[in-house]
């Protein structure tokens, strides 16, 4: 038999198919898994808690916007103009309120070797990175910072749980977008100064970019403080 | 349209191809966020951190209906406006770090060893631990940790930037919270603590403790972000 070039692709073609059918096989097998069953529950609770926490933050949101309008009308006695002054600075520095300035906008996402890897961890960003940029951004003096548009403050957790980052106890998707309002060359020498310079050289699709105007929303969650009281000067 | 057979074969074998790529990439792409292939370990972190932030919620919301009640009676009353405002201010200040606050909570202690590096990262890790474990306040080698706290390394391995000084061994990380609950939220199996002690050797300390101190910081001020109305 004669061979000719295109029984080369075909067989390219085969193999490729073959494997790639194997593999997407091996992927839907596993939905049947009985481990997925068991789950079932927890991902339920899971969803039905996610809904009713959201329903908070929108309620604390609302609060938040009357107790800011009554604060701004006439409402409250005009002795208390300094402390009402007071608040909106708490407000402002606390990321209770959107806000907006110069800054920049950082992009991570998983690299496309994780989607076909046997252990796709070396491929995707993990939390860490996430947490280290933060670091790196408020050394550069950043004074609002958000990812995916959840605000980070003091108190802001950024973890993971199995493959999946966390913030605020929200649940995130890539790509993960981090946008910080501050110096803009500032902001953009300490990111390639630090965690972001080797999440470049690991060869992970990342993007930097200076912007004039960013926008960044309010933090959504709670301060909860059951357990630090303040010790005021001067108190006997 | 095709002259030869093996162009039709060649065709449908590529459409195919390309077919069961793109179902396989929307696979993985699913995989990676969906809840349903997780591990009954991690649902239940999930699960769990998502409670406590549930009853956090709660109470932040009742804060603020109890805020909002005071300011709509307190039309003529300066005292009762005031109390509302006062409480506002306490809060958002501990939140600022620029109040000193005292209560129970943990103490970690980091001696000088030297065969073992622990640096800013395992720093910065064990604060978002406590963060997560529910501290309310935290301070590092007696300063207090904001929103713009931050650590870098030093060319010595002994050091630590934080903000704008130099800290040394030993580190001592003090948190307020529930102490038995912050003491069990960072000593997870596997987690930070869990390796810095195990793998690491890292002879940490943890201790809890009935009642700590923590200092003010001064406010920080805003130069580039500005707030939006709507």
């Amino acid at each position: 038999m004669k061979l000719h070039s295109w029984h080369l692709s075909i067989t390219l073609v085969c193999l490729l198919f073959g494997t790639l059918f194997t593999s997407n096989l091996k992927t839907h097998l596993q939905e049947y898994n009985p481990m997925v069953a068991r789950n079932k529950t927890l991902v339920n609770v899971i969803n039905t808690q996610e809904q009713k926490n959201r329903e908070l933050e929108s309620e604390i949101a609302k609060i938040r916007k009357e107790i800011e309008a009554y604060h701004a009308s006439a409402g409250v006695p005009s002795g208390l103009e300094p402390v009402k002054k007071d608040l909106e600075r708490l407000h402002l520095l606390t990321g209770l309120t959107d806000v907006r300035g110069p800054g920049v906008i950082i992009t991570l996402d998983d690299q496309e070797k994780a989607r076909m890897a046997k252990e796709p961890e070396y491929y995707l960003i993990h939390y860490s990175s996430i947490l280290y940029i933060v670091n790196d951004l408020r050394a550069a003096g950043a004074e609002a910072i958000s990812v995916n548009g959840d605000r980070v403050v003091s108190t802001t957790d950024i973890r993971c749980a199995g493959n999946i980052i966390l913030v605020n106890t929200h649940r995130l998707a890539p790509p993960y977008v981090i946008h910080a309002v501050g110096s803009p060359q500032r902001l953009e020498f300490a990111a390639r100064a630090g965690e972001y310079n080797s999440l470049e050289q690991q060869k992970f699709p990342v993007t930097l970019e200076k912007n004039q105007n960013i926008a960044i929303p309010a933090y959504k969650g709670s301060y909860a403080f059951n357990y630090a009281t303040p010790l005021k000067e001067g108190k006997q | 349209m095709f002259k030869k057979k093996w162009q039709l074969t060649l065709t449908i074998a590529f459409a195919s191809l390309g077919l069961l790529l793109s179902l396989q990439l929307r696979a993985h792409k699913a995989q990676v966020n969906d809840l349903n292939s997780q591990s009954s370990d991690t649902l239940a972190v999930i699960a769990k951190n998502l409670n406590t932030k549930y009853y956090q919620l709660i109470q932040e919301v009742w804060d603020l209906r109890t805020q909002r009640k005071l300011l709509e009676q307190s039309a003529s009353q300066n005292k009762t406006a005031l109390e509302a405002m006062a409480m506002e201010q306490q809060k958002l200040n501990i939140a600022l770090g620029t109040v000193p606050v005292e209560g129970p909570g943990l103490i970690i202690t980091v001696p000088e060893n030297s065969e073992n590096y622990f640096g800013s990262q395992d720093t910065i890790d064990i604060i978002n631990e406590l963060w997560n474990a529910g501290a309310e306040a935290v301070s590092v080698n007696g300063w207090r940790i904001s929103n713009n706290t931050f650590f870098l390394p030093t060319n010595e391995l002994s050091t630590i930037i934080m903000n704008d000084h130099k800290i040394s061994y030993p580190y001592v990380i003090k948190a307020i919270g529930q102490p038995v609950a912050l003491d069990k939220g960072i000593s997870i199996p596997s987690g930070i603590i869990d390796n810095l002690k195990s793998i690491y050797k890292i002879p940490l300390e943890i201790k809890q403790v009935d009642k700590l101190g923590l200092p003010a910081i001064s406010s920080p001020k805003f130069k580039y972000a500005f707030l939006v109305k709507d």
